[in-house]
């Protein structure tokens, strides 16, 4: 009896290898077709590698192709992980498409050489200091560094202007910060470029000093400012309206613009770059200039609560409008040093 | 015909050793790519090597590879052997839910401690009424060997738990007749006897150590999978990177010399085809109070903790009426990946298993090396060799599910391989002789004797290497085919999002599913 | 020629630098008992495991039944032998039932008949259903048996199949084991390392040392004439005295034997002496010494210390008794030629 059992589990097991030979006939049951796809011929088809993730991203897939009919293939992944796979794929990608939570992960890959020329049509569309010098990636979506702060614990008008005021020493024991973050490295990449790798330096050995306390990445950091467990930290505009739709009303934490200028004032943008060995260029350009579309800025705006880049478009409410801000003047090609930034952040310590 | 017997005879070994030879070559890929890439550093990556900077993260990488083995040691034998051994009430209940932390992905698990067990976390907020206002810190050291004890014991029990089920009683009855109590002859002949599986067990989860991603990161303690990300990341430093993931590697071989050794030269599998006999339950009597309560502080934070506060994200999800995703395909893609990936696995480690558990030879240790070597290697860098050979040499199944499972086939055959050397190590060799004897051909005596006996390391392999390449993500976001998502990838999306409705669904869902084979080969294994 | 089951020539084996078995020539005739006997370690087992193929000879070659198995450019497989072979452990598969064991090497249409005959011919009808571990030694024991004879093999090898018994059941199970083996007319090759087992057992004798051969003989030859010191003591119950060679015979410490010789006169040797060749007549001029007495029922085993410092040993009645100290005049009665060798 004992030996029946067991030999109906290797048989399960073998028929389950049995399916992945068939498979390349009939295909697995979502990823249709693509088990035997040779290398990607141009078809109706868009393939995207997607830094950014699927919750915000595939709603607005939908919508794209509804209004185009041409059906988006899209691999999810951190804009590092595809970035380096877009480098090790080199010519042979089947990607048309990067979209890139952030410029580093872009300019890595223009760097390659890998990146089409965008059309000036589309590029027109947004700001020059929210795209590619060379042309080869556009903004899409913006978000503007801030400082979290618990409502319990800090008024608004004890915040300083600017990054710099951290450094005091009433700080101490009260920060929070996310050094392994993207985002918080492009602002000390802005840092340097504003300030220069000294007062940089010093600002980070100050933070250190203060006792910052570190978290993984934005969404434990500003979670931790709203219970109380900091006071301040350094992240990004949207975690906190994220999180505070999820978790309902009376989130003990605001989000305080600098108003100071400088390092600590950023917009930075997720961007789209076309692949020069798309398989389907066509449908690529198509699909960047839909992100540029009014029905796609309004989708960031209200949905992940970015900053649209095009003009005209509503922002969410409760967000400071992106012209008043005093924005650093900075172009992106400015921020994509990010491996002088990681030097001196493990330099210093702050990061291993 | 006589010329053909030779051959059939050497057909067979040539084919074990040409399959053998073909799945290292498989495992051996990550390691020429990042060979490829090391060889491209320049100066400034070389110098990594040398920087104190790495020696720090060689130091951590060692201290966190060596107590994590450690302290999956002390919790796994004790609750192996009340599990086997004793009168426990609710034994089979506890056997299932003692090694379910397995199935949990380590980024949901050190995720959910941290948002718990933090300076303000949950039970803090439980905690307030009686004045306490904050928690110490668990973040570095602590909070990683913490969840990576809680993630990694299972494969520790669940190998001390086979070796005792097939330990000889008569053994421990000799130790008794001997004059030993109960308890010394515990410690000096069956502990000795699990050796092992303890060896086992701990290099398996040493290894899961070194490679492990996600509870490092959170609890942001600075290992090699760590730097190796960060140099991915913030530098997209492929060759710095690389040359930090040889020195894991190398790292790697050295932890298994220490394995190697304390296994010894001592033959243990049973000498006598008879003696089956069920060893004699200890009687607990009082002692079965601290005992059902490790029992329960293992299970509440290892299995309760993360169920309680993944329904508490859902429900509270639910209640607010955020929408959750339709994760039909999701769960079919992540269970028919998997379906496939363990047999594969199996099937893979199988020549590796019969070359290395049956010769002393030095052929056997250098495959059991091997094989081990890449094991410890982070997902993205197996993810990303594979695209380096995959787009450039087979573009015809680049970017499809084969590239997948091959990557699967690199990352699970080591913990395949494991359960099948143990079990094939219990296999006493003259009976796979005496099957030859008796007129069947190598192949018929390893499906007709060899295999059958091995059924519980078969059953084992099956179901490890499933629930792990269910919770798999940063090789499967590599490699899965454009537009494949998996369950992983569904909570990985959520979670980095903050939208922790929607991560607790996919992840009640995986951890649901994994269960199941868990369960069922542990209920079988040990009271059938 | 037509008579020779099992024939090797030459069969050399090294495990790492040890070698096992030395340039062995060996042949086993049709219905014999052949008995491998040594020390452990000897090369017997090896030279078994050779003929059975599951080891490779690194030089020389084998034959079963004429055919060549090994060397001469060939090697079949374990599986195409045709032999049968029982294991010191019994090997019986633990997942099998004793019907499924012994049916394993039969072929599917004829395992039924073939189960049944086995089970009786091994006097076990009616525990075919039953699990290997539920059995006793004895049982599983003739289990293996049976499972090696099912397939009708040309020659049954067993290797030291008794060690694992107690001592009253091996006395039992051996003589049953050798009534089916001769009633059968089967070819088999037994490995012990028991003398007595051997003799019991075998039609001929190989006295394994170190890897070669040192004497293949039917038990009394073995037991008479062994060739070697080693043989001799090997077969036991042998005492060594010196001695030299003489026109007619030997001369001993124990005084002359009369017997044909081959050694050149003068020869200095050792002659290998029993207790039942022995006699002790008490005599206080004697330098020979009582040692000790050990009862054996019917007889007596008295321990005398000869005056060089040798020991020897001597069957008396049980009617003699002999006190221990006793001097003792010690004498040669062999009624047949002593084995002794040069030194």
């Amino acid at each position: 009896m004992k030996i029946v059992g067991f030999r109906k589990a290797l048989l399960v097991g073998f028929l389950a290898a049995g399916c992945l030979v068939s498979g390349c006939v009939s295909g697995a049951p979502d990823a249709s077709g693509t088990a035997l796809s040779a290398p990607p011929v141009a078809s109706g088809e868009v393939v995207l590698y997607s830094g950014r993730e699927e919750s915000l991203v595939a709603p607005l897939l939908v919508k794209f192709t509804a209004a185009t009919g041409i059906p988006v293939k899209v691999k999810y992944g951190s804009t590092a992980e595809l970035a380096a796979t877009l480098l090790e794929e080199g010519s042979r990608s089947p990607a048309d498409v990067f979209w890139a939570q952030d410029p580093g992960g872009l300019g890595a890959v223009a760097a390659a050489d890998l990146l089409a020329t965008l059309p000036q049509t589309t590029l027109g569309l947004v700001p020059m200091n929210f795209r590619s010098a060379r042309g080869d990636w556009v903004g899409v979506s913006g978000r503007a560094r801030v400082v979290v702060y618990n409502t319990n614990k800090v008024l608004p008008a004890d915040l300083p202007p600017d990054m710099w005021g951290f450094t005091e020493p009433q700080w101490m024991g009260r920060i929070g910060w996310a050094p392994g973050n993207g985002s918080f490295q492009v602002m000390v990449t802005a840092m340097r470029k504003l300030w220069g790798e000294e007062k940089t330096r010093a600002w980070l050995q100050a933070m250190i000093a203060n006792d910052a306390k570190e978290y993984p990445k934005n969404t434990p950091l500003v979670q931790a400012v709203a219970n109380g467990e900091i006071e301040v930290g350094f992240s990004n505009h949207y975690y906190l309206l994220q999180i505070s739709k999820e978790a309902g009303t009376g989130l003990a934490a605001a989000n305080y613009f600098l108003p100071g200028g400088g390092p600590g004032s950023l917009v930075m943008v997720a961007g789209v770059g076309q692949l020069a060995t798309a398989p389907n260029s066509a449908n690529a350009q198509r699909f960047i200039q839909y992100l540029l579309e009014p029905a796609a800025q309004g989708y960031f705006a209200q949905d992940t609560f970015e900053y649209p880049l095009i003009a005209g478009v509503e922002i969410a409410p409760g967000l400071q409008p992106l012209a008043s801000l005093n924005i650093a003047a900075l172009g992106v090609g400015d921020l994509i040093d990010t491996r002088g930034t990681v030097d001196l952040l493990q330099d210093v310590g702050a990061l291993e | 015909m006589r010329q053909l017997s030779f051959w059939r005879v050497s057909g067979w070994r040539w084919l074990l050793r040409g399959a053998a030879a073909a799945v290292l070559a498989l495992v051996l890929l990550p390691l020429c790519y990042l060979l490829v890439r090391a060889s491209e550093a320049g100066p400034a990556a070389l110098q990594l090597l040398f920087e104190a900077r790495t020696l720090r993260v060689l130091a951590r990488s060692v201290a966190l590879a060596l107590a994590v083995p450690l302290l999956s040691a002390l919790l796994a034998v004790p609750l192996a052997w009340l599990t086997t051994r004793t009168d426990l009430p609710l034994r089979r209940m506890w056997a299932v839910v003692t090694a379910l932390p397995l199935v949990i992905p380590s980024y949901i698990f050190a995720y959910l401690l941290v948002s718990v067990l933090g300076p303000r976390g949950l039970l803090q907020q439980l905690l307030q009424p009686l004045g306490i206002e904050r928690l110490p810190d668990i973040e570095g050291f602590p909070g990683a060997l913490l969840a990576l004890t809680l993630l990694c014991y299972p494969y520790v029990l669940l190998t001390v738990r086979a070796a005792l089920l097939s330990v000889d009683p008569a053994l421990e009855e000799a130790g008794r007749s001997l004059g030993l109590s109960p308890w010394r002859t515990f410690v000096r002949i069956t502990l000795p006897l699990l050796r092992p599986a303890l060896a086992g067990g701990g290099v398996l989860a040493a290894l899961y150590t070194l490679r492990d991603f996600g509870a490092v990161s959170v609890m942001r303690y600075g290992t090699f999978t760590r730097v190796i990300y960060i140099q991915y990341q913030s530098a997209f430093d492929r060759s710095g990177a690389a040359v930090l993931a040889l020195m894991l590697v190398a790292l790697t071989i050295g932890l298994q010399a220490l394995e190697l050794n304390t296994r010894g030269r001592a033959r243990y599998h049973r000498g006598h085809a008879a003696a089956k006999r069920k060893p004699m339950l200890v009687h607990l009597g009082r002692w079965r109070w601290p005992a059902l309560l490790l029992c329960a502080a293992v299970a509440l934070l290892g299995v309760g903790m993360p169920a309680a506060v993944l329904l508490f994200w859902l429900v509270r999800g639910l209640t607010l009426g955020t929408p959750l995703p339709a994760l039909w395909n999701a769960t079919g893609n992540s269970v028919y990946v998997c379906l496939v990936a363990a047999p594969l696995a199996l099937l893979g480690a199988l020549p590796l298993a019969l070359i290395a558990g049956r010769q002393r030879s030095g052929s056997g240790r250098l495959v059991e090396r091997v094989a081990y070597s890449a094991f410890a290697l982070p997902g993205i860098v197996v993810g990303l060799a594979l695209v380096f050979f995959g787009a450039r040499y087979v573009p015809a199944i680049y970017q499809s599910v084969f590239l997948l499972q091959a990557g699967y086939l690199i990352l699970f055959v080591p913990e395949a391989f494991g359960a099948l050397r143990a079990a094939l190590g219990s296999v006493n060799p003259s009976l796979m002789e005496a099957g030859r004897t008796l007129g069947r051909a190598p192949a018929q005596v390893l499906r007709s004797v060899t295999l059958p006996l091995m059924r519980n390391g078969v059953l084992a392999a099956l179901a490890i290497v499933f629930l792990t390449a269910m919770k798999e993500l940063p090789a499967t976001l590599i490699l899965a085919p454009p537009g494949m998502g998996t369950l992983a990838t569904s909570i990985w999306g959520a979670v980095t999002q903050a939208y922790f409705a929607a991560a607790a669904l996919p992840a009640v869902l995986l951890i649901g599913i994994s269960s199941v084979p868990l369960a069922i080969f542990t209920l079988r294994e040990a009271y059938q | 020629m037509s008579d020779v089951a099992v024939e090797c020539r030459g069969l050399t084996k090294s495990f790492d630098v040890v070698s096992a078995v030395r340039n062995l020539d060996l042949a086993v005739e049709q219905g014999e008992i052949l008995v491998l006997l040594g020390p452990s370690g000897c090369g017997k087992t090896t030279t078994l495991r050779l003929i059975a193929g599951l080891e490779v000879p690194d030089a020389g070659s084998i034959r079963i039944g004429n055919q060549p198995v090994a060397g001469e450019g060939v090697f079949v497989a374990t599986e195409k032998r045709r032999i049968g072979m029982v294991f010191q452990d019994y090997a019986l598969f633990p997942h099998l039932s004793v019907s499924q064991n012994i049916a394993f090497g039969v072929p599917q249409r004829a395992s039924e008949t073939r189960v049944q005959d086995g089970l009786r011919v091994v006097g076990l009808c009616g525990v075919g259903g039953r699990m290997p571990h539920e059995l006793s030694g004895g049982q599983q024991q003739r289990v293996a048996l049976a499972r090696a004879l099912a397939p009708h093999p040309a020659v049954l090898l067993l290797d030291e199949p008794f060690s694992n018994l107690d001592a009253g059941l091996r006395l039992q199970v051996r003589s049953e084991i050798r009534d089916i083996l001769k009633a059968n007319r089967l070819t088999a090759i037994f490995v012990t390392h028991d003398q007595d087992e051997a003799l019991f057992m075998g039609d001929r004798i190989a006295v394994f040392n170190a890897g070669s051969l040192e004497q293949v003989g039917t038990p009394e030859e073995l037991f008479f004439a062994p060739a070697s010191r080693f043989v001799a003591e090997f077969m036991g119950q042998a005492d060594f005295i010196r001695g030299e060679i003489t026109e007619h015979g030997l001369q001993t410490e124990i005084g002359p034997v009369l017997q044909p010789v081959t050694l050149a006169v003068g020869q200095r040797v050792e002659v290998a002496i029993r207790a039942d060749d022995v006699s002790l007549v008490a005599d206080p001029q004697s330098k020979a010494k009582v040692l000790g007495r050990s009862f054996r029922g019917a007889v007596n085993v008295y321990r005398v210390r000869l005056p060089s410092g040798r020991i020897v040993h001597s069957l008396q009645p049980h009617t003699l008794k002999l006190a221990d100290g006793l001097l003792v005049r010690v004498q040669a009665e062999p009624g047949h030629p002593l084995a002794h060798f040069a030194i």
